[in-house]
């Protein structure tokens, strides 16, 4: 039998075996949500702000339950009670959080007909966009759809569905929280609504930004509108979603040629500032990767991984330029700003340490039965 | 609000055209997502759907289905994995199919004879068989990927369980596959 008629024959199976896997929900991980916490700075000039906001574990005992009776309005009724600011630019922006952005904005008719996107007759322009890790992983789906009217601001309207395997960070550079008349800063203050077992968190309020977001078994959303937006525009964006969910495997695969998976010897030149020379320090070379993807409209390396022994010693060193929160939270600088002691302190708890380069990109130390000497070797040789 | 099963299948036998509107607003989506699994391209997926309404079309009277969602899935399974092959898709542009039937293989021997029909509605109730005897979350991880051909991310998301583990389970299933057919004579 070949396999594609096993493939076909399976076909014919029990019709109640195929409504279960359809049907049934096994297990329901606790919403990550709730593990938010907020986000630090990373080299000092550098500062991280999360795109969603995050969530303190108290406001979770608040939760209000869905129902057919639930007002747009009610999703928000505590968000409005902070104050909230947008104090001022403390960092410039010196490195996306992915590698690779592909506009996909000729696809909203055949996204629309294929049931996956809203028909949104009223607003006229839209920018939809895939991002890309440099591995080539999905980042993040971003559908922005835009109204401006003729006369004035009174049509503006932006209203975005972000759509993410993980949760998101982007470095920002400027990070909105709420202040009191005394301008103390006070907690985060979302609405959280449960609605068929799964949160749903919203924030802001009439005149500002707002946000309503939450994950499913598919990924983390979160729909984004602008001061001129509505709760009701926003709502009915949300029980548009909620009725279709959007899938992300649609958006894993990255369209070919977006990303050329390469080798190093046909991009000798790539990262070469970043790439210690492992073997001036007696290391064998295993594997040495290079991606080339499309970064601001330029083909570029976006990134590299490099797999090298010494004896039992494995070193992992990846590059990438895009970096997200975790990857900033793991940085210990610039190669010149890393101490023995900082290294020494940072691989007692991680096996791995990033380390910043202002081309901009960020490498991956990643070691494997070496001590910290090994490692401190390898950082030296970039300080050289 | 979404009609009820049974009375979208009258519209059917009524011969009334809103049977199509109905399947669609009822099952579109679900009919998409399996042709996507199997063709990846939109276009084409968004063909096996339309192509799946025709099909329900003619064939709705005389049949009237039990389970309707089922019913119309399987139509588009055989529809879209049909155009696949037509199409004789390469390994990197055509959603989790090539993988599938390269997990698939190790069940079978690449003989070159045809299975007879007969044969074949044997070798469904054997499996049905062999489904009936997995714990419940084995089955689903079975079904999700070699029935709606989903990729391990989705059936690890849906399972709340990790891609590794959805991998080896897989892994185990295809081989007890094998020896389960085998051992009840079906030499695939």
């Amino acid at each position: 039998m070949k396999k594609e008629e096993l493939y076909e024959i399976i076909e014919g199976i029990d019709e109640n075996y195929i409504n279960e896997a359809e049907i049934v929900q096994l297990k329901r991980r606790q919403p990550a949500w709730m593990k938010w916490t907020a986000v630090a700075a990373c080299l000092c000039l550098i500062v991280i702000g999360a795109i969603q906001f995050s969530v303190n574990r108290n406001d979770n005992t608040n939760v209000q339950q869905w129902s057919q009776s639930i007002s747009a309005k009610d999703y928000f009724k505590n968000s409005h009670k902070a104050n909230s600011q947008n104090v001022g630019s403390s960092a410039s922006l010196v490195m996306p959080p992915y590698a690779v952005a592909v506009s996909i904005n000729d696809k909203r008719s055949v996204l629309e007909n294929a049931g996956v996107l809203p028909i949104m007759p009223s607003h006229l322009d839209h920018g939809f966009e895939v991002d890309y890790n440099g591995d080539g992983s999905l980042y993040k789906v971003t559908f922005l759809w835009m109204r401006r009217g003729e006369h004035g601001l009174d049509e503006y309207s932006d209203l975005q569905l972000i759509a993410s395997p993980k949760e998101l960070h982007e470095v920002n550079d400027v990070i909105a929280f709420s202040v009191d008349e005394d301008g103390n800063t006070l907690p985060e203050v979302v609405t959280v609504t449960e609605r068929d077992g799964i949160l749903i968190y919203a924030r802001g309020k009439e005149n500002e930004e707002k946000i309503i977001a939450w994950q499913t078994k598919y990924g983390w959303y979160q729909i984004v509108g602008s001061w001129n937006d509505s709760y009701e525009d926003m709502v009915e964006l949300l029980d548009w979603f909620w009725e279709h969910p959007l899938s992300l495997s649609d958006f894993e695969n990255i369209e070919e040629g977006k990303i050329v998976y390469s080798n190093r010897i046909d991009y000798p030149d790539a990262f070469c500032d970043q790439i210690p020379d492992f073997t001036a320090l007696g290391y064998i070379s295993e594997i040495e990767t290079v991606n080339v993807g499309l970064c601001d409209g330029n083909l570029v390396p976006v990134w590299f991984e490099g797999i090298y022994t010494r004896g039992t010693v494995r070193i992992s060193w990846t590059i990438s330029i895009g970096a997200d929160a975790n990857a900033w939270k793991a940085c210990l600088g610039r190669p010149n700003e890393i101490t023995e002691e900082k290294l020494n302190d940072a691989l007692s708890q991680s096996q791995s340490v990033n380390v910043f380069f202002d081309s901009p990109c960020m490498a991956t130390l990643k070691i494997e039965n070496g001590t910290s000497s090994d490692a401190w070797e390898i950082i030296q040789a970039l300080q050289k | 609000m979404a009609m009820e099963d049974n009375d979208i299948i009258q519209l059917f036998f009524d011969r009334d055209e809103n049977a199509i509107k109905e399947t669609s607003v009822k099952y579109g989506n679900y009919c998409s997502s399996i042709a996507r699994n199997i063709l990846k391209n939109w276009e084409d997926a968004e063909e096996c759907v339309n192509d799946t309404y025709l099909k329900a079309w003619n064939v709705i009277p005389p049949n009237r289905p039990t389970m309707f969602k089922a019913f119309l899935g399987r139509i588009t399974r055989n529809i879209s994995f049909n155009l696949y092959k037509k199409m004789n898709a390469d390994k990197r542009g055509s959603g989790q199919i090539p993988f599938i039937l390269d997990e698939l293989a190790e069940c079978v021997s690449d003989g070159k004879d045809p299975y007879k029909e007969l044969e074949k509605e044997e070798i469904i109730k054997a499996i049905n068989s062999f489904l009936e005897k997995l714990p419940q979350e084995k089955r689903i991880m079975f079904v999700r990927r070699y029935w709606y051909s989903d990729s391990v991310v989705d059936i690890a998301k849906r399972c709340g369980v990790s891609e590794n583990s959805v991998s080896v389970n897989l892994n185990r299933l295809r081989k007890r596959l094998h020896n389960y057919l085998y051992e009840r004579g079906f030499e695939l």
